[in-house]
């Protein structure tokens, strides 16, 4: 049977548009056609981009029929969670406040997404401002569970073949988890790796770029597109860009870290079961894989993102909140206001707790690929009143560190299980290479049982 | 002051104690190991300088994992009973100063709040700075060296 356009992931996708076999209008017309038949109790995206989209795919397919090919995405539809700014169509972050907002000008992300060839298919649903109160987005593997969050539009339209890439953003856990939750891929490259400006913050020193895609080749692509230093991020880090996919596949099986203390005693059975599995069929195909102790300063560093987090979204948010405090949703209005009450002393201190954690973490990792451990403590909790726990994810984006979600399986409520590999400051290539061998090893999750396939 | 701090003149160690006890802050040292220059050698250890002779063999039972983790506050009833419950002698001294710490962060943030948002907002508040105060009071505790004076990391490599 001929897949559908829809199903192509980027890659895929890119390759056919250079051989003609799929046209881009095709391609975006065949992810508008899903997203009519499945958005509506889905909810993933806030906005579509129709006009725009079908516009510019007539163009780049002009220019690949004449063997113009601008980049690796040339032609490939991809979504922004609504925290990204784009030029001429609204950013209002899931909030009233601001409501109607529509920026001058791209994201650095969204801009070199564009250089490489992308198509912006629409914006997608976030929790307000990336904070706790939830989107309207369901759970493509069910409805009545949340698709996690904060990025919860990105995941679920990515899962639910609405788009095959998405940008989202992490501070806690807010890529890697919603991708968890709805069977896909997700990864947070390293903090100033992937420019921030242009993208609304939650806090300056914990924000990521993330990246959302149905298999660890795309986001790694998604990666090369945007990675680079960029003056207008105070954050960007000055550092040289390699080839990220220089080391797939890998020449020897990775070397993993395997954590089973802390804040384990939290994991759902079925995840740690579901570890269990997959690191023992990554250890019969050749991965080593060793126990490990986290640092000492692993012990204050929820704390200390708690203390540090507050701290700047109160800061963030101080002009707006004095203006529109009532148009904040609750937990976000919440979240503020307790930001506004910490003495200076204790936020400074949480920042050398997490400096201190970062420094620990990557001489931890030395030695290894990566760490190995669940993505999150459980699949997709059944609500749709909050976003799930960020305790597994949130000390990476603490430390800024690469960290990578991949599908592992479904629990017995068939919902999506994953693992989370976790890399040293600037480790992409190596990262991005153990994924690609354990998604090779543990092989793919059948898309989500959606009824309204075309 | 900057040719201290600049290392061109050195101080003297009984008045940089003296200063320490009045400012009720931490003295760090530098151990360096024998000849090691080497900077990955190089430890720093930090102790109250009330304290400095008693404490220095101990080890920090603020650094097990039990009273860290479990910060026990008015607003964790059950947290605080799984505490009691695993805990040494020892841990319970240490829980008790982090309980204490987090009440004081907990009374003195609900008074800002109350000046800030009004007293019936604070108290609406009271569970969410409750929160906050537990981990304001663990990152209080959470003892630190100077290391290599870690800025945040702006364009920082590795």
């Amino acid at each position: 049977m001929l897949r559908s356009p829809s199903d192509m992931t980027c890659c895929e996708a890119a390759a056919a548009i250079r051989q003609a076999s799929v046209s881009p209008l095709e391609l975006v017309d065949s992810l508008l056609e899903r997203i009519d038949a499945l958005d509506g109790e889905i909810e993933a995206f806030c906005f579509v981009d129709r006009e725009n989209a079908r516009r510019r795919a007539i163009e780049l397919g002009n220019e690949a029929a004449r063997g113009i090919i601008r980049g690796p995405l040339h032609g490939v539809p991809f979504v922004a969670k609504d925290l990204f700014y784009t030029r001429g169509i609204p950013t209002e972050a899931g909030s009233k406040v601001l409501k109607g907002h529509t920026s001058s000008f791209d994201a650095t992300a969204v801009a070199r997404l564009n250089q490489a060839g992308g198509i912006l298919l629409g914006k997608t649903h976030t929790t307000e401002f990336a904070i706790l109160d939830p989107a309207p987005t369901r759970n493509p593997w069910n409805y009545e569970h949340t698709p996690g969050g904060s990025s919860s539009g990105s995941a679920a339209a990515v899962a639910a073949h609405m788009a095959p890439l998405a940008l989202a953003t992490q501070t806690g856990g807010s890529t890697l988890r919603p991708a968890a939750y709805c069977g896909v891929v997700g990864f947070k490259p390293s903090f100033g790796r992937v420019s921030l400006h242009g993208v609304l913050p939650l806090t300056w020193c914990m924000d990521h770029v993330g990246f959302i895609a149905r298999d660890v080749a795309d986001v790694a692509v998604a990666l090369q597109v945007t990675a680079g230093f960029d003056p207008a991020d105070p954050a960007s880090a000055n550092v040289d860009v390699p080839d990220f996919r220089s080391l797939i596949p890998m020449a020897k099986p990775p070397i993993f870290g395997r954590v089973r203390h802390a804040f384990f005693d939290d994991a759902d059975p079925e995840v740690l079961m579901a570890l269990g599995e997959a690191t023992t069929r990554l250890s019969r195909s050749g991965a080593s894989i060793r126990d490990v102790r986290l640092p000492e300063s692993f012990t204050a560093i929820h704390a200390a993102q708690h203390v540090a987090g507050d701290v700047e979204t109160a800061e963030v948010h101080s002009g707006l909140y004095a203006l529109y405090s009532e148009l904040y949703r609750p937990k976000a209005r919440e979240a503020i206001e307790v930001g506004f009450l910490v003495p200076a002393e204790l936020y400074l201190r949480a920042q050398r707790i997490r400096q201190q954690f970062r420094s620990d973490m990557n001489e931890m990792l030395e030695p290894f690929d990566a760490l190995i451990l669940p993505t999150a403590n459980a699949p997709a909790p059944k609500h749709l009143v909050s976003v799930g726990d960020w305790k597994f994810q949130s000390p990476w984006s603490s430390a800024g560190l690469p960290s990578i979600s991949i599908p592992c399986g479904l629990s017995s409520a068939r919902l999506p299980l994953a693992i989370q590999l976790v890399g040293g400051a600037f480790s992409e290539p190596s990262l991005l290479a153990a994924a690609a061998w354990c998604e090779s090893v543990l092989g793919r999750l059948p898309p989500p049982p959606l009824s309204a396939s075309p | 002051m900057r040719k201290y701090e600049h290392g061109r003149n050195r101080g003297n160690l009984s008045y940089l104690f003296d200063l320490a006890c009045v400012l009720e802050v931490e003295i760090f040292f530098e151990e360096m190991e024998a000849g090691g220059a080497d900077k990955s050698s190089r430890q720093l250890t930090g102790v109250p300088a009330s304290n400095l002779v008693a404490s220095a063999a101990k080890p920090d039972p603020l650094a097990k994992r039990e009273t860290l983790e479990q910060v026990p506050c008015g607003a964790m009833p059950a947290a605080d009973q799984r505490l009691k419950e695993t805990m040494t002698v020892d841990d319970k001294d240490q829980a008790a100063q982090l309980h204490a710490s987090a009440d004081e962060l907990l009374e003195r943030m609900l008074a800002t709040a109350a000046r800030r948002f009004g007293a019936e907002r604070a108290e609406a508040l009271r569970p969410a700075i409750a929160e906050l105060a537990a981990s304001a009071a663990q990152v209080r505790s959470y003892r630190l060296g100077l290391g290599d004076r870690p800025g945040f990391y702006l364009n920082a490599k590795v």
